[in-house]
């Protein structure tokens, strides 16, 4: 009999059901959505913010005095293709190297002396041990520089926008470097310093400066995590186990750690300005993101308990009924349970079903690629649409309950 | 009694003695209107919330003059300036550190700044007669807090060090005044970094260009490019997040204020029974989803206001300012919802004959 | 033309047919007894005489009325002018007391009358119960109530539907003796629908339905 009744009062309140499932879907789509969103905030914005250039500066050693008079001191361009072995590489996203040297620029009738920068603009670097490559270069370490025209080659160099105002070069004049020919292929305007600087390929001004092999900073973009107070410590005070610890996670000292053991000679240092500034914004994003969806949370399950209630509430006549044609309490629960558990269910799996499609859109819509898939998410948001989907009717079931049958067919509340 | 006092008495009698539904259809909006206001009210404030944070990126301006310096006093005509958040005069020269063959030249380069802002300082900023020390000249000359160092022609005490990972590794700073009088070169500057306020810089960079015009105004592309870029991202997360709240507490009221019409059917049919026209018996309950949705609109109005402070209080420390429009909006969306919520199943209901009416389905 | 002519009228819905060719005629005045088996029919042919239903096939006329021929709202018009509804569950709105409830049928009308409303309750022996509502009133006083809502208007034709259903013996004969006085006074038609023999047999005349046709129809004399 228990199933007869719960199928027929089922058929017969269709209206009101898809109601019912209609709210608790979306309660669970909002849900979903958001804890989506929160989970994967910090690797999506973690990676936007590279936009703001390299975390980690690696120059020479400077260990006493000698360090920094006379004799430039060098890293090895070899070294570089190293730095995608270390235990965080799949963090790094960005590589370049630069050698700075003091050049003599004649053009026409002006001669100057300007700081010659020679670096990679494009450049695929081979992964050891690994099929594929690996985007370095400028771009990925300084992405605001814009080159108007091409990039250098061989030949050919770029020159800093403010220089070629003051000496009205245009892409195609020639000049000399250093008494050699190039031409001008582009300009670069960054608003800082290297608008005062020219551009060459970095194997050209190697080769100009008879320094081969040779690079004098390199600077890596990595993907962080934020730096805490254990981070700040000093790793030469931890413990073997924090040690192991600090160096597994991926913080901008670690990282920076790890990079500088594949450089001799090299001293790895966190740009603190770029480093700090990107932790405090990462944790104020996942804050807000997580405040956010636990309000959403909150709401949505405000907001299907209270549909169910309006829905319920409906339906106490319907109980009466049930009473004076002899179901016990018992059954009428249990008739609502079972609406309740069917209701979340399909509510559930269509909430989820809708989560995944909001979350994919924003996903690409914002950081042009999709949220990590958490497997855990379809199970826990069954799980919490049929919680609020009971939840939400126990209250007026046990005030039904609690009904005597005369009263309801009356007419009164 | 007349026809209009007549409706209103039976209005209220509903609302009074349907306290428990008329409540739960008033939650229902309140709460579809807090999260609508806070997540609008954050999605509008967000970008002075995260502009707060992005400052710590540095300046994403310059202003400096080739081959020459700035009057000092032209600094004056920048306080003014409204999309001016924060600016810092500096000078560079190059001078001699203990007269050590260092750097180029034999020298090092000098940065006079009026304040540490956000470098990474260990010690204390130098004050009179004191100097910080770049960490590469440390670590080259070995030096502590407490030395004394001769710059060009002055003695000067370490007071800590700083460590960047930029050029000013291989600096010394001091105070700007201190700078100015070691290079005789007082009233003057090389250089003012200028925060702007994302989304402003071209016209406060003409507005600057005007009030300071021998100088170079540039925007730093490092900061400015990426910051907006950043901004704009953000934006749209949020953007996008308020339209799936919207959305999903707009079907979630429907659904509750639909349920709360479907539970009057046998009413509506009676009233069709009585020979009472459509308009005649939508307007009870049109009016009626009128007040709740009015009612809940300006309690949600509340409620997200003060949800809205403590997600931004919580996230970043400050409170945000929320549009005053906000509050039309919401008690206007609260009375579009419930009003074509509760619309939508009375015409159905309206259009049926009585006697399915009746029957209740 | 008598009051009530139907000629023909069939309903059919998806599953059933309700009513196959009815035929009748009342005159003004009449209390007539609409009697039968649960599913002859006879419920909804007292919906299609007020229009609250419409049939599939047939023709109604109802006090000059082609009901077949009136938009919706005209049918509205038609009902709140000329019909007064008792039903078997008293539709009374819960909310709203017993003088608010006749009220209501005022309003559609015209315009609520507060003391006219006072009046029609006190004439169905109501008058200390004006202010209560449908919860706290017994299944027969809530009958009452439905009775002088249905008069309230003054109409021409009663439409009762299992009225004494959910009434004991005793509120049953009250509620008939009533009905029966304001029959005389009032001379409106009355057509009541039952299948309680003791009830259809107060009226004139008794039509019985079976299966969706009328197999009887034989006037009573007093």
């Amino acid at each position: 009999m228990l199933f007869s009744l719960l199928k027929e009062s089922f058929l017969r309140q269709k209206k009101a059901a898809a109601l019912m499932v209609l709210s608790v879907a979306m309660g669970t789509a909002l849900t979903a959505s958001l804890i989506s969103v929160s989970l994967d905030i910090k690797g999506k914005v973690s990676k936007e913010l590279r936009a703001f250039g390299a975390n980690i500066a690696v120059e020479p050693k400077v260990e006493g005095l000698a360090d920094l008079a006379g004799q430039k001191r060098h890293l090895r361009q070899e070294d570089i293709y190293k730095v995608k072995t270390v235990f965080w590489r799949h963090n790094i996203v960005g590589i370049a190297p630069f050698l700075d040297e003091q050049a003599v620029l004649v053009s026409g009738a002006k001669k100057l002396n300007v700081t010659a920068v020679g670096t990679w603009f494009q450049k695929e670097l081979p992964l050891p041990g690994e099929a594929g490559t690996f985007k370095a270069g400028v771009e990925t370490v300084s992405p605001w520089w814009y080159v108007e025209g091409a990039p250098p080659e061989g030949a050919s160099l770029v020159i800093g926008a403010s220089l070629a105002d003051e000496l009205g070069l245009k892409p195609g004049a020639a000049l000399f470097l250093d008494e050699k020919p190039f031409t001008v292929s582009g300009t670069l305007s960054t608003g800082g310093p290297e608008d005062d600087r020219v551009f060459l390929d970095l194997a050209g001004l190697q080769e100009l400066k008879g320094l081969r092999g040779k690079v004098s900073r390199v600077l890596v973009s990595a993907v962080t995590t934020p730096m805490d107070e254990f981070a700040y410590k000093d790793p030469s005070s931890m413990s073997k186990r924090e040690y192991e610890k600090w160096y597994c996670t991926g913080y901008v000292t670690s990282i920076a750690k790890q990079v500088e053991e594949v450089f001799e000679g090299g001293r790895a240092k966190p740009i603190w300005q770029i480093a700090q500034t990107e932790g405090r914004v990462l944790e104020r994003m996942s804050l807000l993101i997580y405040l956010l969806s636990a309000s959403a949370l909150i709401a949505s399950a405000l907001g299907v308990s209270t549909t169910m209630v309006a829905s319920l509430l409906r339906r106490l006549d319907e109980i009466g009924l049930m009473k004076s044609i002899g179901a016990d309490s018992l059954q009428i629960s249990l008739i609502f349970l079972f609406e309740a558990l069917i209701i979340g269910s399909a509510g559930g799996l269509s909430g989820w079903l809708i989560s995944l499609g909001a979350a994919k859109f924003i996903g690409q819509a914002v950081f042009g690629a999709e949220l990590t898939r958490r497997a855990l998410l379809f199970p826990v948001s069954l799980l919490s649409a049929l919680l609020i989907a009971t939840g939400g009717s126990f209250m007026p079931i046990r005030r039904a309950l609690r009904v005597k049958p005369v009263i309801v067919l009356r007419g009164g509340r | 009694m007349t026809g209009r006092k007549w409706f209103y008495h039976v209005l209220t009698s509903a609302l009074r003695q349907r306290k428990g539904r008329v409540a739960v259809a008033v939650l229902s909006v309140g709460i579809a209107s807090t999260v609508v206001v806070s997540a609008v009210g954050l999605s509008s404030g967000i970008r002075r919330l995260l502009g707060g944070e992005l400052k710590a990126y540095g300046a994403n301006m310059i202003v400096s003059k080739k081959g020459g310096h700035i009057d000092a006093a032209m600094l004056d005509a920048l306080k003014g300036i409204a999309g001016i958040e924060e600016f810092s005069p500096q000078l560079y020269s190059p001078v001699s550190l203990n007269g050590l063959p260092v750097g180029p030249d034999g020298q090092v380069e000098m940065i006079g700044m009026t304040g540490a802002h956000s470098l990474n300082v260990s010690g204390r900023f130098p004050g009179e007669g004191e100097v910080l020390i770049g960490a590469d000249l440390r670590a080259g000359l070995g030096l502590k807090t407490g030395d004394s160092v001769k710059l060009g022609g002055s003695v000067m005490t370490v007071s800590g060090f700083v460590e960047t990972g930029g050029p000013e590794d291989k600096a010394v700073i001091l105070p700007l005044p201190s700078a100015q009088r070691l290079t005789g070169l007082e009233g003057k500057i090389s250089a003012v970094l200028i925060r702007g306020r994302p989304g402003t810089l071209d016209e406060t960079a003409k507005v600057i260009a005007s009030v300071m015009p021998d100088a170079d105004v540039k925007t730093l592309r490092q900061v400015a490019g990426a910051e907006e870029s950043f901004l704009r991202k953000i934006e749209l997360l949020l953007a996008l997040v308020t339209v799936v709240v919207v959305g999903a507490s707009a079907i979630s009221v429907s659904s509750t204020m639909s349920a709360t019409v479907l539970e009057r059917l046998r009413e509506i049919g009676l009233m069709k029974a009585l020979g009472g026209t459509k308009k005649g018996i939508g307007r009870f309950y049109l009016m009626e989803a009128v007040i709740i949705g009015a009612g809940g609109g300006t309690a949600g109005f509340l409620t997200g206001f003060v949800s809205a402070q403590a997600v931004s209080k919580g996230a970043f420390g400050s409170y945000i300012s929320m549009p005053v429009y906000l509050v039309p909006v919401s008690i206007v969306t609260g009375l579009v919802i419930a009003v074509a919520a509760s619309a939508l199943p009375l015409r159905a209901a309206l259009i049926e004959k009585p006697s399915v009416v009746l029957r209740g389905e | 033309m008598e009051l009530i002519e139907i000629k023909g009228v069939y309903k059919e819905y998806e599953t059933a047919v309700a009513l196959r060719g009815v035929d009748l005629v009342v005159g003004s005045g009449t209390w007539c007894s609409v009697v039968g088996p649960s599913g002859s029919g006879k419920s909804t042919l007292l919906n299609i005489i007020g229009g609250l239903d419409s049939p599939t096939k047939g023709q109604v006329f109802v006090d000059g009325a082609d009901l077949g021929a009136l938009s919706e709202d005209a049918l509205a018009r038609f009902r709140r002018e000329r019909i007064g509804f008792v039903f078997q569950q008293s539709y009374l709105i819960p909310y709203l007391s017993s003088v608010d409830n006749v009220m209501l049928a005022q309003y559609f009308h015209s315009m609520p009358d507060r003391l006219e409303a006072e009046e029609a309750l006190r004439r169905v022996g109501l008058a200390h119960r004006l202010g209560h509502r449908p919860g706290e009133l017994s299944g027969g006083e809530q009958q009452r109530v439905c009775i002088a809502r249905a008069l309230i208007n003054s109409p021409r034709l009663l439409l009762a539907d299992e009225p004494t259903g959910n009434l004991d013996r005793e509120n049953t004969r009250l509620m008939l003796e009533l009905l029966k006085r304001l029959h005389e006074e009032e001379r409106f038609t009355i057509i009541l629908v039952t299948h309680d023999p003791y009830v259809s047999k107060w009226a004139q005349r008794i039509v019985t339905m079976e299966d969706g046709k009328v197999i009887k129809d034989e006037p009573l004399y007093y």
